[in-house]
């Protein structure tokens, strides 16, 4: 890398080096994805500005990539949206338990220009968000027994991501959380150290626990987006002609692994279903949940102001349907 | 730069410190930090560096490896490894060196256990050699046979290598991995045995017979709360009670409570087996912060892929290829320990053993049985300095002995390399893979 | 000279060793409360997990600091001792030499400004400052600091060090 502030400095022979790294492997769609808008970056600026992907966690966590991106050691990472809550509060907001309707208000929301102004508005906390990437809908499944409505979850042990968000939402709808690590979740289903978990459908196949659990409840509960950002010093160096160029490429890639990711879950679906015998259980009471975890959406708002804001961004974002 | 050139500094920096003669953990750092310089400025290095030291051990599973240490600190001063000799002897009391095999079956015992190769030598060699010396035992013979043998325990589970690799390989299922252990653990422990066996012979020595100074019935009985642990601790872990940590916290409290009960153990000794443990985990847990940072470092400067791209331009046999790893893995073993040679290898090889097709759990397996060999080779090993201290022998007496061991190991590592089952069998035997 | 030397080793040691061991029980205790309070209690604390990784990383620090302290990391010292005299001595200084600035730019320096700049992270269950959980590093940075100067103290003077409560009458 050199010294040039502007981008344009840079040609073929002498790149800007962008470092992204993530916790993924190389098969996810995200990662896909994300070499997709690599490969785009390259060629569409002449090679003047390659990214470096490090996939596999090969750098550290989501929590430590964040701390680099900061520090300047990486310029780019990708991560679970509500992990930026840290710099910024409103990204609580992504954690929280039926925010979207169903997958149209999703991607309809995610892709308004109201969302792509708040992604860009957040350089003073060191990081600009360059697009989202789904990870579809989470919902609970277990060896046994189907979750309909909260009260089926009452003292079951069900795992949950090592966030505040989620530990939350597991106490309001009346299950008890367990954080633990995605490796050790398998073996702690089989041995019923935990009664079940929740995760998009991919996890049945990918992650094998459709080979302990056969019940696959579709409640839904939250719809957590992956989200590719670059950090803020970075970004002022990129001339506007590029950063034009990054932002396109990164929203292709987003639109790109939408096609991906439906497959990813279809294929999931039907290999849980015919060859692990999962059955998916879909007259879920979605209702009772969400009322069951209202208060936990006003005291958010109540606790950060970020999220109420964010809250009222996406409803504009409606509104102009 | 070229990555050639980093990884010559980054091997060059370590290698020379190493041999200066300052701490590996430094070594470790320095090295990487002088290789992060061609890339990132100071202040980011030092940010990076310190941020890897401070994550490379906050992880859950790894309190495992203190909480083994503490129970194994412990057992060694409460009379429950002089109870588990007693049991072992009643086993091999008729062979020719049947002390030697006592040894040998105690080392796998506690070494089950402790899951330390280091406890097992000094509890197993401390207990036997006084009575092997009595014997007219040649001290090289006892000690060869204690050395070789102690590190069956890092194989045979509960134990902290594991826990260490399935950390650095993200979170390689550790049941399993014991599951896979057992069977090469015991295989190392037969070849020991067989070697020590023929060694015996060979000097014409007798056998010894059981201690009939106590009945059969009392040293079984004697050695039930011991064996209980065993039963406890690993069904306890395997059946999913509880995980490995929480296992070896239980097996902390249990010994502890045996230790009590035995009066072996009273609240200053177990303050300072607290410190001791405490210690030791310090060192070993700094190891772990200080090659999250060299990982860090070779990772960012692409050197595993460089390594690997080169190991591989050599040949795509992967027959050759595994045998080149465990080359370098012997070489490597002679001068290093276990933990910092987990920590830096496992990253570099285990990308290349997948892509030709060997599974996480047998190369962790593989892995960590050359590594036991590095554990009792000269020049440098901690067992064979623990061995040779408590033998009164010197590593040059005790090496000439040990070659025949080196022989039979390797050639059952060869076999854990090739035969996939090995390692495999037991764990799909039990629908964990 | 020697005695104020050996007064800081003997406190330094105790503070150490104190610590390393409190946190050993500590954790213990908590995984311990983990399993109780799984079967006995019948519904599982999470706060365990936190505290023990973090636990952890001071015990790698602190341990860390008290095995300089008594000189007990591991090491080759096969080349090191076949030097003898003053290029033995030249060999232990360079040695302890660059142990101290390592804990003086790295652990110290390094481990301040990375406390400092975690300041806006929360663990995510017990709120547990990120600073805090990284303030170790320069703490145990400043007790190498004093080791190694010690240490080197060690080295020229061939004299040992050892840990004493008061200064000499
Ligand atoms: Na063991
Ligand atoms: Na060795």
């Amino acid at each position: 890398s050199g010294t040039t502030a502007d981008s344009t400095g840079y040609s073929a022979e002498n790149p800007l080096v962008l470092t992204l790294a993530h916790g993924l492997s190389e098969t996810h769609t995200v990662h896909i994805a994300m070499t997709q808008f690599a490969d785009e970056v390259a060629e569409k600026t002449d090679g003047r500005i390659q990214v470096k992907i490090f996939p596999n966690g090969q750098l550290g966590s989501e929590n430590e990539n964040l701390e680099q991106l900061q520090a300047g050691v990486i310029a780019m990472t990708k991560v679970s949206a509500p992990g930026l809550a840290t710099y910024n509060d409103a990204f609580n907001t992504f954690g929280l338990p039926y925010i979207f309707n169903d997958t149209d208000d999703f991607y309809h929301v995610m892709d308004s220009q109201e969302m792509q102004d708040f992604f860009l508005s957040t350089g003073d906390d060191g990081f600009v968000t360059l697009t989202y990437y789904t990870s579809g809908a989470r919902s609970f499944y277990t060896k046994d027994r189907a979750i309909r409505t909260p009260a089926d979850l009452k003292g079951l042990k069900i795992r949950v991501q090592d966030m505040k968000s989620q530990t939350d939402m597991m106490s309001y709808l009346g299950g008890i959380p367990v954080a633990m690590s995605y490796g050790d979740v398998y073996t702690s289903l089989q041995t019923g150290i935990i009664d079940g978990t929740e995760n998009n459908e991919t996890a049945l196949t990918t992650g094998k626990h459709g080979e302990v659990c056969k019940v696959y409840s579709v409640d839904q509960h939250a719809m957590i987006p992956d989200v590719l950002i670059m950090s803020e010093k970075v970004w002022e160096t990129i001339s506007p002609e590029d950063q034009e160029i990054i932002l396109e490429a990164a929203h292709d890639s987003t639109d790109a692994h939408k096609v991906m990711w439906d497959t990813a879950v279809e294929e999931a679906v039907k290999e849980a279903q015919e060859t692990m015998g999962v059955e998916f259980v879909y007259d879920v009471d979605k209702e009772a949940f969400r009322e069951a975890t209202q208060p936990m959406i006003e005291a958010y708002e109540e606790q950060y102001p970020g999220v109420k804001t964010l809250l009222d961004t996406i409803d504009a974002a409606r509104g102009e349907e | 730069m070229s990555i050639t050139m980093t990884t010559v500094i980054l091997f060059a920096v370590f290698g020379v410190l190493l041999f200066l003669g300052v701490p590996i953990s430094i070594s470790i750092v320095a090295s990487s930090i002088v290789t992060a310089m061609s890339t990132l400025s100071w202040d980011q290095i030092t940010f990076i560096t310190m941020q890897k030291m401070n994550s490379g051990v906050e992880s859950f599973s790894l309190l495992a490896v203190p909480l083994f240490i503490l129970a194994g600190n412990i057992m060694n001063n409460g009379g429950i490894a002089k109870r588990l000799v007693n049991f072992a002897q009643l086993f091999v009391g008729k062979i020719p060196g049947s002390m030697a095999q006592a040894n040998i079956l105690g080392n796998m015992l506690f070494g089950a256990l402790s899951g330390s190769s280091v406890a097992a030598a000094s509890a197993m060699g401390g207990c036997i050699s006084p009575i092997e010396e009595e014997n007219g035992y040649d001290p090289a013979y006892s000690a060869a046979a204690n050395i070789a043998s102690a590190p069956t325990g890092l194989l045979i589970p509960p134990t902290s290598a594991f826990i260490v690799y399935s950390t650095v390989a993200g979170g390689v299922s550790i049941s399993t991995l014991f599951m896979a252990g057992y069977i090469p653990g015991i295989l190392m422990g037969l070849c020991c045995m067989v070697v020590a066996f023929i060694g015996a012979k060979k000097a014409g020595m007798k056998a010894t017979g059981i201690d009939h100074s106590q009945s059969i019935a009392k040293t079984v009985w004697d050695a039930v709360p011991s064996l209980l642990l065993i039963v406890i601790v690993i069904g306890g872990i395997v059946s999913g009670i509880f995980t490995a940590t929480e296992g070896a916290g239980v097996a902390v409290l249990y010994c502890l409570i045996l230790s009590i009960i035995y009066k072996s153990i009273d609240f200053k000794g177990f303050l300072g087996i607290l410190l001791n443990s405490a210690k030791t985990s310090g060192i070993i847990l700094f190891l772990i912060s200080a090659s999250s940072a060299m990982s860090f470092v070779m990772a960012y400067s692409g050197i595993p892929a460089a390594i690997s791209n080169g190991l591989m331009s050599l040949t795509d046999n992967k027959y050759i290829i595994f045998l080149l790893m465990n080359i370098i893995l012997l070489v490597i073993g002679m001068f290093m320990d276990i933990t910092p040679a987990i920590l830096i290898f496992t990253p570099i090889f285990l990308p290349i053993a997948t892509s030709f097709g060997m599974t996480e759990i047998q190369f962790g397996v593989m892995l960590i049985f050359n590594m036991c060999l590095g554990n009792i080779t000269p020049p440098v090993g901690s067992v064979l300095f623990v061995g040779c201290g408590i033998g009164h022998v010197s590593i040059e007496q005790v090496t000439s002995k040990l070659i025949p061991y080196f022989a039979a190991l390797v050639a059952a590592l060869l076999a854990v390399t090739y035969i996939p089952a090995l390692s495999l069998g037991l764990p799909s035997l039990m629908g964990l893979i | 000279m020697k005695n104020t030397f050996a007064a800081i080793k003997f406190w330094m040691d105790k503070i150490l060793s104190i610590a390393c061991a409190v946190l050993l029980t500590f954790m213990t205790v908590l995984v311990l409360i983990q399993v109780f309070s799984r079967y006995i209690l019948n519904s599982p604390v999470a706060f365990t997990e936190e505290l023990v990784r973090y636990s952890l990383i001071w015990t790698g620090f602190i341990g860390a600091a008290y095995a300089f302290s008594t000189r007990e990391h591991m090491s080759l010292t096969l080349i090191r001792d076949k030097f003898t005299g003053k290029a033995h001595t030249a060999l232990l200084v360079v040695i302890d030499g660059l142990i101290l600035l390592m804990a003086i730019f790295v652990f110290t320096i390094g481990g301040f400004k990375l406390a400092v700049s975690a300041s806006r992270e929360f663990s995510a269950l017990l709120g547990i400052p990120r600073s805090l959980v990284y303030s170790i590093a320069p703490i145990s940075g400043v007790f190498i600091v004093l080791a190694q100067i010690i240490n080197i103290y060690e080295d020229v003077t061939g004299e040992k060090v050892e840990s004493k409560e008061g200064a000499d009458k």
